[in-house]
């Protein structure tokens, strides 16, 4: 058996994409099971990789040995090809497993829409697409997979396509906003691709990054006088890591991306697609180490980005908004993580966040479910005694989110929290600080949505009340499944404090293979790159518990402010923090200036250009056409049935063409 | 003289529609008509089939070095690009054959006929490919031609086939003296017959095999369907049975561009090309372009559309050819002759479909282009096969239609003839007005009251299915190309 098994986890996914597509008609709901089954078949040929690497002695990484030329233009030549190294086998599980989960709860979740084949087929493209992302060896392959599941984003989000989504947009709109704020990233993306081809004259990961490969080679021949061309390729790629993975100042996508079903939500906008920018800046970790200008432009990136959203997520009213900024919050905390060096625990904070995240946004798909679609959170209330399983799950995800000892998010951010503290760079210490606000405004944000929708009084209608009741098994399992996860994730990355276990399991498994690559060659070219500072463990300990107590204080805060006082605290504070809260409310009025400003912009260029359009270039093709046309029915009069004048024609043709011969004009 | 020595296993691929064709007239003498008409066309299909498989396993290492064949007096050559072409003509041939049951259904035509001579001739077009001397290529494109004048006209109770095969004898017979008439002059001044071969240098002084190579060119040049030779194409595509209207268009110009490609290489390797003979190329192809694609966009019926569509494409292919005979070109050509063969896969791929779906639906579906009304309704199978092959016509992504022009288009830039290639793709946007009207038809506008719809046949729908996901799987995946061919 070879690493050709990998293949399988691209034709199950779209196997089922097209049984979904093409016999859904007759299939219907069962199409759930068909892509529930080509998601649990990717479980395990993951779980068999896993076998084949422990297995093999030397736990190497290499290419799947098939693949093909896909295109090839002279001496250039795009292969499909894939690759398995740890990063990849990292990531595979994390989307196997938590996509199987997901994939299990949405056959509950959408039972009874008539859409759901639809949906499944959608969503096994989005599985290929995603499993694709990760597989690709090469920047082709990568950006193949990163266009597709752009495109089962656009549809999954306007799924409901003839429905509003908040009043102010429909959910066709904020199909079409996700899309058309990814291009804008994508254009970076594609510049990159295209500074590292044309400067490298490859687009293969490996063949790039190993020792002695292009990039090495690259070094050796200039040495740090091109430093430029790193930085350059690195904010390309960013540029378009910003518009996947939803950062400033591209994040705005993201919010309105709530509008297609929960699941969607769960596993595109929350566990697997939206970290796919991180998953693409450690891979070409290599670009970031040799440039620590950029590196220092992500960190501060991710921290603003991370700050701005909790500050947001803290007056929405809408759980899965709330969500949905905690997700950009935390994507924030990944970019801190990879601008300030440590790679391998901005993936670990990916692995551990997709698991309670996931499993928060399913579990407001069980209560938006339970309520009928409700989603307004002053609307809710006292739906702990009658959704136990959800709420359980859902607190240990609050936990876990927020950064409580034991659960998965404490260690992963606070291994983040650690690196950013210790990073050797001027506003070091100031990013830690923005680190740390926005912990205790994630822990606030967080039980705020926890004491809002599941203790006191319920707040809806009387007639809702008497429709609510726990969620089916399909939909409850999964939950508990992913609560599990987002307990014991973190076990994979104890830090270096933590007695008698094994510690920096996962970190140090990524750094051995992929995401140290890139200091390697800085120390082997003699390039400046970020360097940390070394403390005790005692300390680290020491700033583990401060950053716990600034969680729990931020758990306490909320618990204040919604479960003793509310609703009469929160009123008041909002009429005493009006600009605060306004700022907070409105989005720190950003979305109004894209859609003022940036739009409104475009929108006045757009009829400029329309005017020239349709009054000269409309006016240069129409004619164009009209000429032709009349053209051909002056031409059409050689066609008159007459075989001599056929003949004749012939004989002219063969009198030119003899000239041209025999005269060499 | 000496009788040539054969070695049989090469001559395989040749006698496999020799004996297929045969007895499928034979056969047709000898059993009733109802068995005949299920019999001979799987026969036929099968032969072509069968010659195809041979044809790659006894030529697979070509490649390194031709083979000719006899040994002793070697008319043939079998070269990786001339292999490749006669490997797209008995692909094209097969597609159309399993297309042909329906084609001719209800058109009192007799089965061991029809498939009889369409296997001759595909045989004749697979020797004209592989023909190096000009006595052989004449009798090839004879048998070609005189198996596809019956053709034409074997649709007997229908008056426009019978004047179409007459026309297409007189003007056939015409253009073969140029060709005819051009051997004998290259025999009197160059000593041979042979345009290309193993052992001797072509020797060419004076005017006189220039003449030679100009007659030679505007016999080849009609059957190419190249502007001004191509009066006779759109009457004859019309009057024609579709599918023979489809091999007219397809298999007999892959013949044609491979003898031409052929012996332009072979001329170019002795220095015996000048700046006139490129000009002549670039002519011949941008009057194809240019009158095909604008008298295209004022056709009415779908075949006389096609038959401009197809001098468009030759026009484009020429430009292909004009690399092989620029002067200036250095290196060795084979970039450039992939590029052609990928062309004419494309070209035989997407024309099999675009005929293949008329002559699936028959009846008025033969006829004006207004019958393609809200077809996507009724048909869907049909209309998206249609919209492939036409988008793939257009030249668009991600069809291999693209893929064959991108490449011939880039080679051609190379030369110094670039503002004929910038001609070639103006025209070749103009041509979307054209293909995507009809598309445009079947998807937006509605069908008339009343009209009848057609029963799908299994064959056409494997035949039109396997053509649509070539063209689209090879435009997605070009790279398979070069690992198949």
């Amino acid at each position: 058996m070879n690493l050709n098994i990998a293949l399988g986890i691209l034709l199950l996914p779209a196997a089922s994409a097209i049984i979904c597509g093409l016999f859904g008609k007759y299939l219907k709901e069962k199409t759930g099971w068909v892509a529930t089954g080509a998601m649990l078949g990717t479980l395990a040929i993951t779980a068999i990789l896993w076998g084949l690497w422990i297995v093999d002695s030397q736990g190497n990484s290499g290419y799947v040995p098939w693949g093909f030329e896909w295109i090839k233009v002279g001496g250039f030549s795009i292969e499909a090809k894939f690759w398995v190294d740890e990063l990849t086998l990292i990531m595979l599980t994390f989307v196997s497993l938590v996509g199987s989960m997901v994939f299990i709860y949405a056959n509950g979740y959408m039972h009874g829409d008539p859409g759901t084949p639809r949906f499944f087929a959608y969503f096994s493209l989005f599985a290929t697409a995603m499993f694709l992302l990760v597989l690709g060896a090469n920047f082709p392959m990568l950006f193949i997979g990163w266009e597709g599941v752009g495109l089962c984003s656009y549809l999954l989000i306007g799924y409901y396509f003839d429905k509003d989504f908040d009043g102010k947009i429909t959910c066709a709109d904020a199909g079409r906003k996700a899309f058309i704020t990814n291009r804008v990233g994508d254009f970076g993306f594609l510049l990159g691709m295209l500074f590292v081809l044309y400067f490298f004259g490859t687009l293969d990961f490996h063949q790039l990054f190993k020792d002695g490969g292009a990039v090495a080679g690259f070094l050796g021949e200039n040495g740090t006088a091109m430093g430029w061309v790193f930085t350059a390729i690195a904010l390309l790629l960013f540029i378009g890591a910003t518009g996947k993975s939803a950062q400033i100042p591209l994040y705005i996508w993201l919010p309105d991306a709530m509008a297609g079903p929960t699941p969607v939500s769960a596993l595109i906008h929350a566990a697997t697609m939206v970290t796919a920018g991180v998953y693409m800046v450690a891979r070409c970790n290599v670009f970031y180490w040799l440039s620590p200008e950029a590196m220092t432009i992500v960190a501060i990136i991710g921290a603003l980005t991370a700050f701005v959203a909790a500050s947001i997520g803290i007056t929405q009213r809408d759980i899965k908004k709330v969500l949905a900024y905690s997700t950009v919050s935390q994507l924030g905390y990944m970019f801190l993580a990879c601008g300030v060096g440590a790679f391998s625990v901005a993936i670990f904070h990916v692995f551990t966040h997709a698991f309670f995240k996931g499993c928060l946004f399913l579990c407001a798909g069980s209560v938006i479910h339970a309520l009928h679609h409700e989603q307004d959170m002053t609307k809710m209330g006292g739906l702990k005694s009658e959704m136990p399983r959800t709420y359980w799950t859902y607190l240990i995800s609050t936990l876990a989110i927020s950064g409580i000892f034991p659960f998965a998010g404490f260690f992963s951010k606070d291994e983040i929290l650690l690196n950013t503290y210790l990073v050797d760079l001027n506003i070091g210490k100031t990013l830690w600080l923005i680190g740390v606000a926005t912990a205790l405004m994630t822990a606030f944000y967080m039980f705020r949505s926890v004491y809002l929708t599941f203790h006191g009084k319920f707040r809806g209608s009387e007639e809702k009340w008497m429709h609510v009741e726990e969620s089916p098994n399909v939909m409850t399992i999964p939950l508990i499944i992913l609560a599990i996860g987002a307990t014991t994730a973190g076990l994979l990355g104890l830090p270096a404090w933590f007695p008698a276990l094994p510690q920096h399991i996962l970190p140090h498994f990524l750094d051995h293979g992929v995401t140290l690559q890139g200091q390697h060659l800085a120390e082997q070219f003699g390039m400046s790159a970020i360097e940390r500072h070394h403390i005790s463990h005692s300390t680290e300990l020491g700033l583990a518990v401060f950053s716990l107590l600034v969680a729990v204080g931020g758990w306490a805060l909320a618990y204040f402010v919604y479960a003793k006082n509310y609703p009469a605290l929160p009123e008041k504070l909002r009429n005493n923090l009006r600009p605060l809260w306004n700022l907070s409310w409105n989005l720190w009025y950003y979305n109004m200036f894209c859609m003022k400003g940036v739009c409104g912009g475009l929108m006045a260029l757009y009829r400029f250009i329309l005017a020239i359009d349709q009054h000269i270039v409309d006016g240069v093709v129409n004619g164009a056409g009209r000429v032709a046309q009349a053209v051909g029915g002056e031409l059409r009069e050689m066609q008159n049935g007459s075989v001599q004048a056929y003949a004749v024609w012939v004989l002219v043709g063969a009198n030119i063409v003899m000239l041209f011969l025999v005269f060499a004009l | 003289m000496q009788m040539p020595h054969i070695i049989w296993p090469q001559w395989l691929p040749f006698l496999i529609p020799l004996i297929g064709g045969i007895g499928v007239l034979l056969f047709d003498v000898f059993s009733n008509p109802e068995s005949s008409r299920k019999a001979c066309p799987a026969g036929a299909v099968a032969t072509c089939l069968l010659a195809l498989i041979a044809l790659y396993k006894v030529f697979a290492d070509v490649a390194a070095a031709p083979a000719y064949l006899p040994a002793e007096y070697p008319v043939f050559m079998i070269s990786q690009f001339s292999r490749d072409c006669i490997g797209i003509i008995l692909l094209g041939a097969a597609l159309l054959l399993t297309l042909s049951p329906r084609g001719i259904a209800g058109k009192n035509i007799r089965a061991g006929e029809y498939y009889g001579l369409f296997l001759l001739s595909v045989l004749g077009m697979m020797l004209m490919a592989a023909s190096v001397e000009l006595l052989t290529l004449f009798i090839c494109l004879e048998l070609a031609s005189l198996s596809i004048y019956v053709l034409i006209g074997i649709e007997k109770s229908n008056a426009n086939s019978g004047e179409a095969a007459l026309k297409y004898f007189v003007l056939g017979s015409f253009a073969s003296a140029f060709l005819i008439f051009g051997a004998a002059f290259f025999y009197g001044h160059a000593r041979t017959t042979f345009l290309i071969s193993e052992s001797h240098q072509l020797v060419i002084q004076g005017i006189a095999p220039y003449i030679a190579l100009g007659l030679i060119l505007v016999g080849l040049a009609f059957k190419l369907a190249l502007a001004p030779f191509h009066l006779y194409a759109p009457e004859v595509y019309d009057g024609a049975p579709t599918p023979v209207s489809a091999l007219l268009a397809t298999g007999i110009k892959v013949a044609g561009f491979c003898v031409l490609a052929q012996a332009l290489v072979e001329l170019r390797r002795w220095d015996a090309l000048d700046q006139g003979a490129t000009w002549a190329l670039v002519l011949l192809a941008l009057a194809s372009v240019i009158i095909g694609n604008c008298v295209a966009l004022v056709q009415r019926r779908i075949k006389r559309l096609l038959a401009y569509s197809s001098i468009a494409h030759s026009g484009y292919l020429l430009l292909g050819i004009v690399v092989l005979s620029d002067v200036a070109q250095v290196g060795t050509p084979q970039l450039a002759l992939t590029a052609i063969s990928v062309y004419l896969l494309a070209y035989t791929l997407m024309n099999v479909v675009s005929f293949g779906v008329a002559s699936s639906l028959g009846g008025r579906f033969e006829e004006e282009l207004s019958n393609y009304a809200g077809l996507a309704k009724s048909h869907p199978f049909m209309a998206a096969a249609l919209t492939v092959s036409l988008i793939s016509l257009t030249g668009l992504p991600p069809t291999v239609g693209f893929i064959g022009k991108f490449y011939v288009f880039a080679e051609a830039a190379k030369t110094s003839y670039i503002f004929a290639v910038a001609v070639a793709v103006v025209f070749s946007v103009l041509s979307a007005f054209y293909y995507l009207n009809i598309v445009m038809k079947m998807y937006m506008q509605e069908q008339e009251e009343g009209a009848p719809g057609v029963e799908r046949t299994l064959a056409c729908d494997v035949a039109l299915g396997v053509s649509m996901a070539l063209i689209l799987l090879l435009g997605i995946a070009p790279g398979l190309l070069f690992w198949m061919m």
